[in-house]
């Protein structure tokens, strides 16, 4: 799993959030190196900061799914910017700022978590929840 | 000889008072008079002429006094001349025993001698002539009156006048001020977005890390519980109790990942109060750039002022700018250091504007020779020839409506001739603009 933000401060968080969960987790500073570790690593899920200099979360989506097929992406956000192609792109899952660490743990073990059909409608429920 | 007496035409009836004793010559002349067409009337009584209140004296033209009366005494009509304010002409009429009498009195205004045997011919001209004088007079008196009433109401409506444009000015000076401010309000609502996502940031990892570290707390609080019962059972004595206390302990631990909460507690605690200093710095710099007036200069360095500015506007500008800075050497300034930070953050903003795609914002600073210049640069798209011309009007605008007052670079100007300085802007279509402020290090006395 992969996560890039331009904020190390974000990514210092999400690390620990995520930390004692059964997925390996990578964070890239910065959408430059988050395109150098996505292609390397090849994620299954790529938590995506919406704001980022030099490129946005949606055309990094962009540029990722170009290279590595249809990798799930999240978009963490601030601000009310998500718009149509965003929410097509996340599949109408993203993190708002500022987020519960519950919240974070549930979207990623819906997205990528080997789960029960139960588990799986208890996330979605949890997740639209919040 | 009496007969016809030829007055000039513009010698009207005459009104006129005598004082007289009935059956004396004067009181004969009376029906002369009267046959001129004057109206005459008699009184014995000196006083009548003055005791009355001023007023009265307006019906009437002249008195005419007959100096040889019984009583007539030549001070007592003195005194009262004195002593009353009278606008009266007084015909004084004496024989050759009175003549005394009269030189004493003539010397006073207004006081005309009738000597010798009484000539009615004469005294008829006398009355008329100083009817005229009289009429002469109350006309210029009221004239002057009308004139000082003129001259009185023009000071008032001059006064009013005054107060009104007083007035006007003052609304204006608060109008400008209201205008300044609303405008530095409107830039920093302009910013209030970036600033919440600047915000925003910060306090999402903080909130995450609090629960994270409530976590960190409780694995810490349990380790310390279960160090507590092995300490406990090794006081005991019962060392196998604790060595197998200990063992679970180590089991945890490792399940747990202590080591990693107790490394990882130092560095999630700095990187929060990192956050909280960022969240700290936003507040700190947004609160000082709002703060409503500046009443006296102070001594401050620019390039901080621009910093400050610079990292205010940082969420116009990072996503699609690269912002170069390129603050030179340059000496304190004597200014209102937050109006110039407001004409910063103006000229920075519009760069940032400017820039639709991507592009570079560069900030300048430099001394040349007594003047300190500032220049923001961008690669944007351009001022045209015809907007250039008119960017300073206030007003003018190229943003939608509700996106800009307008005012910002008005107002730059406006600041910026308060320092004695001037901003100027260069500019090419699809290449960028560049705007220049030059302020004076040492402005000049009468600024």
């Amino acid at each position: 799993m992969l996560c890039v933000d331009d904020d190390p401060g974000i990514l210092g968080a999400l690390e620990r959030v995520l930390r004692r969960t059964p997925y390996k987790i990578v964070t890239a500073l910065g959408p430059k190196e988050g395109l150098r570790q996505a292609s390397e690593l090849e994620p299954d899920l790529i938590l995506l900061d919406m704001m980022m200099p030099g490129m946005s979360g949606k055309e990094f989506a962009v540029e990722v799914r170009r290279s590595l097929g249809d990798v799930p992406v999240v978009f963490i956000t601030g601000r009310d910017d998500i718009d149509e192609e965003a929410r097509q792109l996340a599949r109408d899952h993203y993190i708002r700022k500022p987020f519960s660490n519950r919240y974070v743990r549930n979207i990623v073990e819906l997205l990528v978590g080997d789960i029960s059909d139960e588990r799986r409608e208890e996330l979605e429920g949890a997740v639209k929840g919040t | 000889m009496q007969g016809v007496v030829n007055l000039p035409v513009a010698i009207r009836a005459a009104r006129v008072l005598m004082i007289c004793q009935p059956g004396s010559d004067l009181h004969e002349a009376a029906g002369q008079l009267e046959n001129a067409g004057h109206t005459v009337r008699t009184s014995t009584d000196l006083g009548s002429i003055w005791k009355a209140p001023t007023p009265t004296c307006a019906d009437l033209d002249v008195a005419v006094v007959d100096l040889g009366m019984p009583g007539i005494h030549a001070t007592e009509i003195m005194t009262s001349c004195d002593h009353n304010d009278l606008a009266l002409p007084i015909i004084l009429v004496a024989d050759e025993n009175d003549t005394g009498k009269a030189t004493q009195i003539v010397e006073r205004p207004r006081m005309l001698h009738l000597a010798g045997p009484l000539d009615t011919l004469l005294l008829n001209a006398l009355v008329a002539l100083a009817a005229d004088m009289t009429r002469r007079l109350r006309e210029w008196k009221s004239h002057m009156a009308q004139l000082e009433q003129e001259a009185e109401d023009r000071a008032q409506s001059l006064e009013a006048a005054r107060s009104e444009i007083e007035k006007s000015l003052h609304d204006l000076q608060q109008a400008q001020s209201q205008l300044l401010q609303s405008e530095k309000m409107a830039s920093i609502g302009q910013l209030a977005a970036g600033v919440a996502h600047e915000i925003n940031n910060p306090i999402g990892f903080i909130y995450s890390n609090m629960n994270t570290l409530s976590g960190y707390v409780a694995t810490i609080k349990e380790f310390a519980q279960r160090c507590g019962k092995a300490h406990e059972s090794l006081l005991a004595g019962n060392a196998q109790n604790a060595v197998e206390l200990v063992r679970e302990l180590d089991e945890w631990s490792s399940e747990t990942e202590l080591n990693y909460v107790l490394e990882d507690i130092e560095s999630l605690v700095a990187e929060t109060v990192e956050g909280a200093e960022r969240v700290k710095k936003i507040v700190l710099d947004l609160r000082s750039f709002s703060r409503a007036e500046e009443d006296h200069k102070t001594t401050v360095d620019i390039n901080k002022g621009l910093e400050m500015t610079i990292s205010l506007c940082r969420n116009e500008l990072k996503y699609h700018c690269e912002v170069v800075k390129e603050l030179g050497d340059i000496p304190a300034l004597i200014c209102f250091p937050m109006k110039l930070n407001q004409v910063f953050m103006n000229l920075i903003v519009n760069a940032a504007h400017a820039i639709k795609d991507k592009g570079t914002v560069t900030i300048r600073t430099r001394q040349d020779g007594d003047d300190i210049f500032v220049h923001v640069s961008d690669t944007g798209c351009g001022i045209s020839q015809e907007h250039l011309d008119k960017i300073f009007e206030p007003f003018f605008t190229t943003k939608p409506v509700g996106k800009g007052t307008g005012l910002g670079l008005s107002i730059a100007c406006s600041i910026i001739a308060q320092h004695s300085g001037e901003i100027t802007v260069e500019s090419e279509v699809g290449k960028g603009t560049t705007f220049t402020v030059r302020l004076p290090i040492v402005e000049p006395e009468d600024a």
